[in-house]
């Protein structure tokens, strides 16, 4: 399995590079005022959701996803590597998120708490959206998955502009958002993770049960 | 000695195709070409060898044990080489040790470093900047690096130029001169198959239509060319297979000598394998 996800790290060792340089770009803007800590946490949740997505384009592309089958790892094992490499970039993106708060709190840019929370919610999105687009991968290919990721996504980004809209004439009542004290919101979001980890879990033996079942 | 493969009575149905009944055996120290037209099966039987797929019927038995699926520790046994390179175009060939060391028990890193300089493959150029004869050594030096008892090789000389094939037939003869070892490969290069096979298995439409020595169908198989007139006189069963043109007929023999004798005045003469494989494909039963 080791060998499985070394493998996405150096197929994908450019684009890592890019992104970790992409990742420092943002922080500095983010540390000179240029760009608010957010920007930052959100980007790190869309490299989640896009990386594994695209080690799935790459394996296509060199007929990786079928060749694999032809060597002494079982399909469990071969699926279990692909959700290995995402909870490697899920602990990293944890471990990036977790320095920028202590950054951040330590200079006196943003809250504590607050951006923990903030941090614990992209990371059980993060975690989510792979969750969900991992066994269709498998099933349909990645093709024909990647529309599912943009409903998935935009349906998302519809369902909050949606209430955005509903709560300013009145239709919805969001006013407690503002009310939600800071250590209300790491409470509430302090599960979020757990919650990927779960989605993941079950995402891993759908995934399975998918490989083990396909007949090339 | 055990066989290195051996299928007894494989089926396999993928909708509009399937390969019916098929029966083989390679015995150790042998090269078995598997021949055929496109959509002949030969990747099929290939992917059942290598249990990536589960036949519908019959046995597959690779080094005495049974595969399939879930047979991985017996693929540690086995050098693959696919028609493409599956390796990825953003690796560089030093990247495959450190990705297949922990795949393959016995991977040997300084033997796949001898195979890299022995084919000079540059360790540190992209895949993608390879010609399509490089990668086909670099996919040959991953799988000789892990020492397999056998190779299976899925159209592996196709597309690469004669000097690159020569050298690497050179290296099946090499990795046979151990008896334990044994190659399986399907190719449409029938001269590879001439220089270096000592059986042959010819699948045309799902089906086996002949498997044997490569020396006996070498020195029993004939083709006969004759005039339609003279045809008329061959008894049905005599020829296998017959091909009518604007110049005359070619039948093919199983057995020349015995043709021969007993139709002195026609010439039956030996076949080369491309001409055995068009006289199955493009002939009619008599």
């Amino acid at each position: 399995m080791t060998g499985l996800i070394l493998k996405d790290i150096l197929v994908m060792r450019k684009s890592l590079k890019t992104y970790l340089l992409l990742i420092l770009f943002y922080l500095i803007l983010s540390a000179a005022g240029g760009l608010p800590i957010s920007f930052c946490l959100s980007f790190i949740q869309v490299l989640l959701m896009v990386l594994p997505l695209s080690a799935f384009a790459y394996d296509e592309l060199s007929h990786w996803d079928k060749a694999v089958f032809a060597l002494p790892l079982s399909r469990q094992t071969v699926v279990k590597a692909r959700y290995g490499f995402l909870l490697l970039l899920v602990l990293i993106s944890a471990a990036l998120s977790g320095l920028l708060c202590i950054f951040f709190s330590l200079t006196g840019r943003a809250e504590l708490l607050e951006t923990l929370a903030s941090v614990l919610a992209c990371l059980g999105v993060g975690m989510l959206i792979p969750a969900f687009m991992l066994p269709l991968n498998y099933k349909l290919g990645r093709e024909r998955a990647q529309p599912f990721l943009y409903v998935f996504v935009i349906g998302g980004a519809l369902v909050v502009f949606a209430l955005s809209k509903f709560s300013k004439y009145g239709l919805v009542d969001l006013s407690f958002l503002g009310s939600v004290s800071d250590k209300q919101a790491f409470l509430l979001f302090a599960p979020f993770p757990l919650v990927g980890l779960a989605a993941l879990w079950i995402s891993f033996h759908i995934s399975s049960a998918i490989e083990t079942r396909k007949d090339l | 000695m055990t066989n290195c493969i051996e299928l007894q009575g494989v089926c396999k149905s993928y909708g509009d195709f399937t390969l019916q009944d098929l029966n083989l055996t390679l015995p150790g120290g042998a090269i078995m070409g598997l021949i055929g037209e496109n959509g002949a099966g030969k990747t099929t039987a290939i992917k059942c060898i290598l249990g990536m797929t589960r036949p519908d019927s019959g046995t597959v038995t690779v080094l005495g044990q049974p595969m399939g699926p879930d047979s991985a520790a017996l693929r540690q046994e086995i050098g693959v080489v696919l028609d493409e390179c599956f390796f990825h175009d953003t690796l560089r060939p030093k990247d495959l040790s450190p990705i297949l060391a922990p795949i393959y028990r016995g991977w040997d890193r300084e033997l796949y470093r001898d195979c890299l300089a022995r084919y000079g493959l540059p360790e540190n150029k992209l895949i993608r900047e390879f010609s399509r004869g490089m990668k086909m050594k670099l996919s040959l030096a991953a799988a000789l690096a892990h020492r397999p008892r056998l190779l299976v090789l899925d159209e592996a000389t196709a597309g690469l130029d004669p000097v690159v094939r020569d050298e690497i037939l050179d290296e099946f003869l090499a990795f046979i001169s151990d008896e334990d070892h044994a190659i399986l490969m399907s190719s449409h290069i029938t001269s590879d198959l001439e220089k270096v096979a000592d059986y042959i298995t010819y699948l045309h439409q799902g089906r086996v239509v002949l498997s044997g020595s490569k020396d006996d169908i070498r020195d029993h198989y004939g083709r006969v060319a004759c005039t339609a007139a003279q045809l008329e006189q061959v008894a049905p069963g005599d020829l296998l297979r017959v091909r009518k043109n604007a110049f005359g007929c070619e039948g093919l023999t199983p057995d020349r000598a015995a043709f021969r004798q007993k139709y002195p005045a026609l010439l039956a003469e030996p076949l080369s394998l491309e001409d055995l494989m068009v006289l199955i494909e493009k002939g009619e039963a008599l």
